[in-house]
């Protein structure tokens, strides 16, 4: 039993340590608990009169997303919903990016009698867990007959009744359509891109640096009645969004032509967008869903992909401190409080960053040895202002002194770009001096005691570091590479081929000096030798050495051209043994007239210039006709 | 009075054609003013100015020493901020590839490095060791020129073996033909190694992780597993797509923001 007992509990330990190797690694991780948020269109509300009921739940970016939504309304309430659109939000603190998601759900509620009512919280599912929210209060109060909103209209923000015509019923007879265009302007397109409805996106810039501001704007043009049922943001993933309108989709709509048609014309969003890096970024598209009143059928259209090219701000000229993104115009103000201390008190800093753009969410703060600044707790105020987003942000710091005497505590300095100026600027408050009194050994001790014990003391491997370096020493490049790209190669090669080429060379040399060698001993050199002496010895007029020089002459080239050697042939079967190696007859009389000629020339004593000189003729044109014959 | 007015004019063309360089603050002033912040232990003042040297494009090992120190001090006066130790080490590291053998930068890289190891101790996790591949290795026994210079010297040595070679027998002869093959075979393995070390070169360069820690990704950035990157750990960083880094750590290799690693300048 006890052999069964182990058998059951080894297998029950390594199915748990299955489980936990499988697991997935979010199973495991420590994710901030989700930001949620509960609100009423409207705190008052009459029998019959929808209101809706909003959640916003956001999460880290990476965590698993809400889901599953529910809103139990109590008895007497009727529930529409929910509608549930995406969210992406990025917030951006020295030059990083951090981002959030999550869900905004909407449900529509109306209430069947009067009364105060605490509606229970909405709640979802997130990361295997049930979160709920908290309770809203909503009183609703006796029908009294004024036209309102009716239950079951769409579900947007703003509320009910944050559409009119065209998204919540049929054109009345007053139809906007039939006022006119009121707009001439940058509503006007030559071409509409469909004949009933379509979503355009406008950005009142192609290129901006990182930081900023673009303002897009999303317009919805329509010539029919819908009934607006979902819309999806545009995602706007690589930038910071501000909203420039407060309840997107109530502002009044215009008329303007598109491809010669009349169109109603509304604003459904302005955002006001900031660059958070470089490159052609996209905003992603909005998409709106409706449904056309009295017909079944599901329009869905979506607006332009827009593109931004972002680059970052000019490096030249750009000041020390300077965060990308820090892209606006600004102005900072601080206030130390109080002036006087003890050593290893603290002191409150109050730095305020206001102005247009994308106000930083972190500031450099003159830190130094002796002189710690605790985190800010930060305050802000930011809301658009006409066409751009201002306001303010404060950064509340304690700095605690560990110094004594006038410790000066520095500046704050916030360089920023100026886009409408193109050049950087430096927003600068003064922080001052404080006098600090000195603290008493024993304090000095016990705060030294309490510090160690709360785990302060110096990181122990950071305790000793050297020494900075005031001035700059000595400094060589390194010299790089020995050669470049194909010269490496060719270098490598080099010894070697040098080599090659030295030994082919000797040897082809020597080849051409055995050829020229061989070439000397040959039956024609000899001709052509044995003619140039018949010629100087015809110049000197000495007929017996002409004779004897044309004879070698003939001979050698009788032999080079039939392989007979001649001197030991008689002149009468002289052509017929040329005859026998394949040479004309006409060439074997030739040389023999040739070779009596030169009998006769040596025992000639009349023999003149001129009677040389034709001797020789004729045996060069023996040998050149001879040389033909054996190429031929 | 005309020539006056000339001179006045091309005075002034001169002044508004000068280089803006000109006007601007020279690097060893900005080091000056940083270095003397350091002095006075304000390290935030400090990281300002010799960040604005590195985006400059200015680069010496003692400007990379003091940035590293900088934000060294910062963690050590508890105003650190994240990925400071990151990048004490990636500037100590810098320093280090700009003048090699310097001990002080050896000693604070070495001092980051552990306190690094020492705060992942104290949250329970492992002091995590990415070693090199063999071929890292055999590749990073000398520098580029020094397998260079190898290649060529083998080149140069089986020249003379060939010409030894063709001398008549004898001793000469005899060297020549141990020479030959000893050579040929040398060059055969420092040409490819001379081509490694040119291609890491070329297609790689230096970096430091400047996070706490991130996880490589594939191309589609779906995470491949495995270990963290640690602060402060030696990458090979490649390619860049958009705004992520192809980088290597020991044999695996993988994707990370760009803004997770600091390549190192050389």
């Amino acid at each position: 039993v006890s052999a069964a007992r182990a058998t059951r509990a080894w297998f029950a330990l390594a199915v748990f340590a299955l489980l936990l190797v499988g697991a997935p690694r979010w199973a495991f991780a420590q994710w901030q608990q989700p930001r949620v948020t509960v609100s009423l269109s409207q705190p008052e509300a009459e029998v019959g009169e929808a209101f809706t009921v909003e959640l916003v739940a956001m999460v880290e970016q990476g965590a698993p997303m809400p889901e599953k939504p529910s809103l139990r309304a109590p008895a007497g309430f009727n529930v529409d919903g929910p509608r549930v659109t995406t969210q992406q939000q990025m917030s951006w603190v020295n030059g990083r990016v951090t981002g959030t998601q999550g869900l905004r759900v909407t449900w529509m509620v109306t209430g069947q009698k009067p009364g105060r009512f605490t509606i229970p919280a909405p709640s979802f599912d997130w990361n295997r867990t049930h979160v709920s929210s908290s309770t809203v209060t909503v009183v609703i109060l006796p029908a009294s007959g004024r036209p309102r909103q009716p239950a079951g209209s769409s579900l947007l923000p703003g509320g009910p009744g944050a559409f009119g015509w065209p998204f919540n019923g049929a054109p009345s007879a007053s139809d906007p359509l039939d006022t006119g265009v009121n707009d001439t302007g940058s509503l006007a397109l030559d071409e509409a891109p469909d004949p009933q409805v379509f979503l355009r996106a406008v950005a009142d810039k192609k290129a901006a640096v990182v930081g900023e501001q673009v303002t897009v704007s999303f317009y919805l043009y329509q010539r029919v009645s819908l009934d607006l049922s979902e819309r999806k943001e545009a995602p706007l993933a690589d930038f910071v969004r501000a909203p420039m309108l407060k309840n997107p989709g109530t502002e009044a709509p215009v008329t303007a032509l598109a491809g010669g048609e009349r169109y109603l014309v509304r604003v459904m969003d302005r955002v006001a967008i900031f660059p958070v890096k470089t490159g052609d970024l996209h905003t992603g598209q909005m998409t709106l869903r409706f449904g056309r009143r009295g017909r079944n059928a599901r329009l869905e259209r979506q607006s332009e992909d827009l593109v931004i090219r972002v680059v970052e701000p000019p490096k030249e000229g750009r000041p020390a401190g300077y965060q990308i993104g820090d892209v606006g115009r600004f102005r900072v103000e601080a206030q130390v409080a109080p002036r006087k201390i003890e050593q290893g008190g603290t002191v409150a800093v109050t730095v305020r960053v206001s102005g247009e753009g994308n106000l930083p969410q972190a500031i450099q703060v003159p830190a130094r040895t002796g002189i710690e600044w605790l985190d800010p707790e930060k305050r802000e105020s930011i809301e658009p202002n006409g066409d751009v987003i201002q306001g303010y942000r404060t950064f509340g710091y304690a700095v605690r002194v560990e110094e004594s005497g006038s410790v000066d505590l520095g500046a704050i300095e916030l360089p920023f770009w100026n886009p409408a100026a193109k050049r950087y600027e430096v927003a600068r408050a003064p922080l001052g001096a404080l006098d600090v009194t000195p603290m008493s050994t024993p304090k000095l001790a016990a705060a030294a005691a309490a510090a160690q014990a709360a785990g302060e003391a110096p990181e122990e491997a950071l305790a000793r570091l050297p020494a900075a370096r005031a001035a700059l020493g000595a400094y060589e490049p390194s010299p790089g590479a020995l050669v470049e790209g194909p010269w490496l190669w060719l270098l490598l090669a080099a010894p070697p081929a040098a080599f090659g080429l030295v030994t082919g060379g000797a040897r082809a040399g020597r080849l051409v000096r055995e050829r020229r060698r061989a070439r000397k001993g040959s039956a024609p050199e000899l001709a052509a030798e044995a003619l140039r002496e018949a010629e100087r010895a015809a110049a000197a007029g000495d007929a017996k050495a002409v004779a004897a020089a044309a004879t070698r002459a003939v001979h050698h080239a009788i032999e080079g051209a039939s392989g007979v050697r001649a001197r030991g042939v008689l002149l009468a079967e002289l052509p017929g043994e040329m005859a026998a190696r394949g040479l004309p007859d006409e060439l074997g009389k030739r040389a023999r007239e040739a070779l009596e000629a030169c009998e006769a020339m040596r025992f000639d004593p009349d023999a003149t210039p001129g009677k040389l000189g034709d001797l020789v003729e004729a045996a060069a044109g023996l040998v050149r006709a001879l040389g033909r014959a054996k190429a031929s | 009075v005309t020539s006056r007015a000339a001179a006045g004019i091309a005075l002034a063309v001169c002044f508004a054609l000068a280089p803006a360089e000109a006007r601007a603050e020279a690097p060893e002033e900005t080091f000056a003013a940083a270095a003397a912040a350091l002095g006075r232990g304000e390290f935030n003042a400090a990281i300002a100015g010799l960040e604005a040297l590195s985006d400059r494009g200015f680069t010496h090992p003692d400007a990379s020493f003091d940035r590293g120190l900088a934000y060294a001090m910062r963690v050590r006066n508890h105003a650190e901020e994240p990925g400071d130790l990151g990048r004490a080490a990636a500037a100590f590291a810098e320093a280090l590839a700009l003048r090699p053998g310097d001990r002080e930068a050896e000693a604070a890289l070495d001092a980051v490095r552990g306190e690094v190891t020492r705060r992942r101790a104290r949250k329970g996790k492992e002091a995590i060791d990415a070693r090199p591949t063999m071929d890292r290795v055999v590749v990073g026994l000398l520098s580029e020129r020094g397998w260079a210079l190898a290649a060529l010297a083998a080149s140069v040595l089986a020249s003379i073996g060939l010409v030894l070679r063709r001398r008549p027998a004898g001793a000469a002869h005899v060297a020549g033909s141990v020479l030959v093959p000893t050579a040929a075979v040398a060059l055969t393995i420092l040409a490819p190694l001379t081509y490694a070390a040119r291609s890491l070169r070329l297609t790689t360069q230096a970096g430091v992780v400047v996070v706490p820690e991130v996880f490589l990704t594939d191309e589609a950035g779906v995470a491949l597993g495995g270990d963290p990157l640690p602060e402060a750990a030696s990458v090979e960083v490649g390619e860049r797509q958009g705004a992520r880094y192809r980088v290597r750590w020991g044999a695996t290799e993988g994707w990370v923001p760009v803004g997770s690693v600091r390549v190192v300048g050389r």
